[in-house]
C-alpha cells in the first residue's frame, strides 16, 4: 500500500479543479513563509538549503522512477515562500536606517510619510529619509507646538534608538513591520515645505482631517471618539477606560474599520448610485474607485484593505460573469497582501484578526445559520447576527487568547445587541457630520439621533466591559489554552466543512 | 394596503415617533436648568477641573486637568445641547491644570479667560495663549483684592498679590473664595501650606485640597484655619506621584472633614440648596 498510496494520494492534488489548485498553492507558498519568519538570516539560509536539497533528492527520485516532473512543485513553491521572506527581509534591512541606531544626527532632511497621530501631549508620524541618509524613522514629538502633516518637508536633529521591546509587547517587531527600524524622541524640527507627498493621497488626508474636526465639533466624548473610530478607523481619541471595556467585550473589531463597516459603507454608497439613476456597470466601477479612496483615506488597514480587494473581486467577478467563490477572495486577497509585505503574516495583528474573522464566516457561518435557523424572519435579525459573531468570534479566539492572555465570555451577547444598531449609528452620523460642513446646527441636529445610539452602545460596552465575568484571565495558562483551542477550532473547521459538504450532495 | 403604501405608513410611524422623543427631550432640557448652584468636580485623572454651575447666569470652568478626559469628563455633567463654558479660569499654568483648555478651545472657545498672569515659558502654554489671543478671546488678569461677581453669588480673589514675593507658579496659584447661598468653596491650585497659611479669611465649607493632596500644600496650620466640611482631591488612581499623600489624608480625617477623591468617587456633584447635596457614581 505504501508503495501506491503516494502516487494516488499525488493524482488526487493534480486532478484538483483550478480553483482548489490555486488554493493549495496560496497556502504551500504562505506556509513557507510562516515557516520563515520564526527563523533570523543565517539559520534560514541554512535550512533552506537543506529544505531544497531534501525536495530535490525527493522530486528526483521521483522523476527517475517514472513520475511526472511536477512533482517538484509543490516543494519548490514552498522554498519560494520560505526564501521571499528572507529576502524581502534582507532587502528592507540594508535600505533601512539600521545603520544609525545609536547615533546623534543633526539636520537630517526627511518628508512625513503618513497620517500624524495626536495623542495625550505628544504626536508621532513615520518619516521616510532623504538622501545621503535611506529608511524610515518613527518621529515622537510634542504636540501643540507645531502643525504637522503628511506630506511635510522637515530637517530634524536628534539621537537615532533601536526601537524597545517590552515584556508583553514586541515594539521592535511591531515598528519593523512596517520597514521601521529607527525612532527618534522629541528632536529639533523644522518645518521646510509642505506638499511633497503625493497628491491624491494628501488631499484624502485633509479630507479625512476636516472630517475629523466637524465629528469633534458636533459630538461629545466619548460618542465622538466612537463615531470616529466607526467612519474612519481612528481610535486614538477614546479613553483607556473605553478601549479596555471594548476589549473585555469583544467590540473593538467595530472601531477597527473590519470588513463589516466597509460593507455597510459600500452598500450606502450603490444603494445611493443606482438610486440616483446611474446605471449598473458605470456604479461598479463607481464603487470600485471609490473603495480604493477610501483604503487610503482611512489609512490602509489591514482589515480594510482586505475587504477592499475582496468587494473588488466581487465586482470584478459580476463584471466577467464567473462564480465569486469567498474563500479564493479571501486567499487571493491574502496572497496579495502577503507579497506586498510578507511579515504581516506573523507581525500584524490587525491582518491575522481580519483574515481568521473572515474565515469563520466561511467555515463555520454555514453550520451556525442551520443550527439557529437564521433563515426565517425575527426580529432585528437576531438569528443572523448571532450565527455570524459566533462564526467570526470563535475563529479569532486563539488569536485573542494568545494576544490578551484572556478569554472574552460575553462577547457573542454584547455583539447582538450592538451590530444590528450599527449600520443605522453609521449613516446617521456620516450625514450628521457631512451637513455639519454646510451648518453645524443641522449637523447637531441630525447628530443627536446618532448620538443617543452611541450613547446606549457605549452604555452597553462600558456596563459589560467592566463586568468582572466579561473575560476570564488565563494566567500562565495562556499558551496551552491557545494550542488546544487552536486544534479544536481548526478541526472542527475541517470537520464542518465536509459535513456540510456531504449534506448539500444529499 | 399594498407593499408601498405599508411602507409609506412605517416610515411615517418611525418619523412621528422621532419627533416625539426629540419634543419630550427638549422639554426635559428645559426643565433640566438647575435652580440651585450647583460644583461638579470633574473626573480628569491626575490633575484639577471643576465646573460651576450658576443658574440663568452662565458657567465656569476652574482648571482643565491634563486634557486626556476633559472632555469624557464634561459629557458627564453636561448636555448634548448644552456645552458651551462661559469663562475658564486657570489657577496657574502648570500642564495638569491647562492641558484640558488646549482641546477644548477648537470646539467650544470660553468668553473670557482669567489667570494669575503668570506664564510658563513651556511650548503647550505659549499655544494656548497665542490661540486665545488668535480667537479674540480676552485674557483677564486678576490679583488679590479683585472680585468675581455672578448671579447671587462671587468669588473673592485672595491670592497673589500684585506684585508678587513669590517666584515660584505653584506658590503663586490663584486662590478663590466662592460664596454662594451661605456656602463657601476654597480654590487654590497648587498653592504651599506655607503661603495658604499666611492669607486671612480662608475658613470655608468646601476645600479643594491644594496641590492633589501633596503633603507641600496642606498642613495642620492651614486646616485649623480652613475648617473644612468637605474636601476635594482631584488625583488619577495609582499614579506615580503617590498623591495624595497618606498625611495629609490622615489631617483630614483628624479634623473631621469628609473627603471626596476622584480616584474612588469619580465625577463629584455638590448642589447649593440650604443644605450641600452631595452626588457621587
Amino acid at each position: 500500500m505504501g508503495e501506491t498510496s503516494i502516487p494516488n494520494w499525488f493524482q488526487k492534488i493534480n486532478s484538483l479543479p483550478p480553483p482548489h489548485q490555486f488554493l493549495l498553492i496560496t497556502i504551500i507558498f504562505i506556509g513557507g513563509i510562516f515557516l520563515s519568519s520564526f527563523l533570523n538570516f543565517p539559520t534560514a539560509v541554512l535550512i533552506g538549503l537543506l529544505l531544497l536539497l531534501l525536495s530535490s533528492i525527493f522530486g528526483l527520485s521521483a522523476v527517475l522512477a517514472g513520475r511526472p516532473a511536477t512533482f517538484f512543485v509543490y516543494p519548490l513553491i514552498f522554498i519560494f515562500g520560505f526564501s521571499y521572506l528572507q529576502l524581502y527581509n534582507f532587502y528592507q534591512e540594508n535600505h533601512s536606517s539600521n545603520y544609525l541606531n545609536g547615533t546623534e544626527q543633526s539636520q537630517v532632511a526627511a518628508v512625513i510619510n503618513d497620517l500624524p497621530a495626536y495623542s495625550n501631549n505628544s504626536v508621532s508620524f513615520q518619516v521616510k529619509l532623504l538622501p545621503p541618509f535611506q529608511g524610515k524613522v518613527l518621529i515622537k514629538s510634542r504636540s501643540y507646538t507645531t502643525d504637522f502633516q503628511y506630506g511635510d518637508k522637515i530637517v530634524f536633529s536628534g539621537k537615532f534608538e533601536q526601537p524597545q521591546t517590552y515584556e508583553d509587547f514586541d515594539y521592535r517587531a511591531y515598528l519593523a513591520k512596517d520597514n521601521v527600524y529607527s525612532v527618534v524622541y522629541y528632536p529639533e524640527i523644522e518645518i521646510l515645505e509642505h506638499h511633497q507627498g503625493l497628491w491624491l493621497k494628501e488631499k484624502l488626508y485633509q479630507l479625512r482631517l476636516s472630517f475629523q474636526k466637524q465629528i469633534d465639533k458636533i459630538f461629545t466624548e466619548p460618542e465622538g471618539g466612537f463615531l470616529s473610530g466607526l467612519l474612519l478607523g481612528e481610535k486614538r481619541t477614546l479613553d483607556k477606560d473605553l478601549q479596555l471595556a471594548l476589549q473585555r467585550s469583544g467590540t473593538t473589531h467595530l472601531i477597527a474599520l473590519s470588513g463589516y463597516n466597509i460593507t455597510i459603507i459600500t452598500e450606502a454608497v450603490s444603494f445611493l448610485l443606482i438610486s440616483l439613476g446611474v446605471a449598473r456597470p458605470q456604479a461598479f466601477w463607481a464603487i470600485v474607485i471609490f473603495l480604493i479612496l477610501f483604503i487610503i483615506l482611512t489609512g490602509a488597514s489591514p482589515s480594510v484593505v482586505r475587504a477592499g480587494i475582496m468587494g473588488t473581486l466581487l465586482v470584478l467577478s459580476h463584471k466577467l460573469g464567473k462564480r465569486y467563490e469567498v474563500r479564493n477572495a479571501l486567499f487571493c486577497a491574502a496572497l496579495l497582501m502577503i507579497i506586498f509585505n510578507p511579515k504581516i503574516l506573523r507581525f500584524d495583528f490587525g491582518f491575522q484578526l481580519s483574515f481568521a474573522a473572515t474565515l469563520g464566516l466561511i467555515y463555520l457561518m454555514p453550520f451556525f445559520s442551520r443550527l439557529l435557523k437564521a433563515d426565517q424572519q425575527n426580529f432585528f435579525n437576531w438569528r443572523e447576527i448571532l450565527a455570524t459573531t459566533l462564526s467570526a468570534q470563535i475563529m479569532v479566539l486563539p488569536l485573542l487568547i494568545l494576544r490578551f492572555g484572556s478569554l472574552p465570555l460575553i462577547s457573542p451577547l454584547v455583539n447582538m445587541i450592538i451590530i444590528s444598531l450599527i449600520p443605522a449609528t453609521m449613516l446617521l452620523g456620516f450625514v450628521a457630520t457631512s451637513l455639519s460642513f454646510i451648518s453645524l446646527w443641522l449637523g447637531y441636529l441630525i447628530g443627536f439621533i446618532a448620538y443617543l445610539l452611541l450613547h446606549f452602545e457605549i452604555g452597553v460596552i462600558n456596563f459589560f466591559g467592566h463586568w468582572n465575568l466579561a473575560a476570564l484571565n488565563l494566567g500562565a495558562y495562556r499558551e496551552i489554552i491557545f494550542w488546544i483551542s487552536a486544534i479544536l477550532i481548526f478541526g472542527f473547521s475541517i470537520y464542518l466543512r465536509k459535513h456540510e459538504l456531504l449534506r448539500q450532495e444529499i | 394596503m399594498n407593499y408601498s403604501d405599508k411602507k409609506f405608513s412605517n416610515i411615517f410611524i418611525i418619523v412621528l415617533t422621532l419627533i416625539f422623543c426629540f419634543d419630550v427631550f427638549l422639554w426635559l432640557e428645559i426643565f433640566k436648568e438647575p435652580r440651585n448652584p450647583e460644583l461638579d468636580f470633574l473626573n480628569v485623572g491626575q490633575g484639577d477641573a471643576t465646573l460651576l454651575k450658576f443658574p440663568f447666569s452662565g458657567e465656569i470652568l476652574i482648571d482643565s486637568g491634563d486634557g486626556q478626559q476633559i472632555k469624557t469628563a464634561l459629557s458627564q455633567v453636561q448636555t448634548y445641547f448644552h456645552r458651551d463654558i462661559d469663562v475658564w479660569i486657570l489657577s496657574h499654568a502648570n500642564i495638569d491644570h491647562y492641558g484640558g483648555f488646549l482641546k477644548l478651545l477648537e470646539t467650544n472657545p470660553p468668553r473670557l479667560f482669567i489667570y494669575n498672569g503668570f506664564d510658563s515659558q513651556s511650548e503647550s502654554f505659549q499655544a494656548l495663549k497665542k490661540s486665545l489671543q488668535e480667537k479674540g478671546i480676552p485674557i483677564v488678569i486678576l490679583a488679590a483684592g479683585d472680585k468675581i461677581k455672578i448671579g447671587d453669588s462671587h468669588f473673592d480673589i485672595l491670592w497673589p498679590t500684585n506684585p508678587s514675593p513669590k517666584n515660584d507658579l505653584n506658590d503663586n496659584s490663584l486662590v478663590l473664595r466662592l460664596m454662594s447661598r451661605n456656602h463657601s468653596v476654597l480654590f487654590v491650585g497648587d498653592i504651599s501650606s506655607k503661603t495658604l497659611a499666611s492669607l486671612d479669611n480662608i475658613q470655608s465649607e468646601i476645600l479643594k485640597v491644594s496641590h492633589h493632596g501633596s503633603k507641600t500644600g496642606t498642613n495642620n496650620q492651614v486646616l485649623e484655619v480652613v475648617k473644612p466640611r468637605i474636601a476635594l482631591i482631584g488625583v488619577g488612581l495609582n499614579n506615580r506621584y503617590g498623591h495624595p499623600s497618606p498625611e495629609v489624608i490622615d489631617l483630614l480625617q483628624k479634623i473631621g472633614s469628609q473627603i471626596l477623591r476622584t480616584d474612588f468617587n469619580r465625577t463629584i456633584k455638590i448642589i447649593f440648596d440650604n443644605n450641600l447635596l452631595i452626588k457621587t457614581q
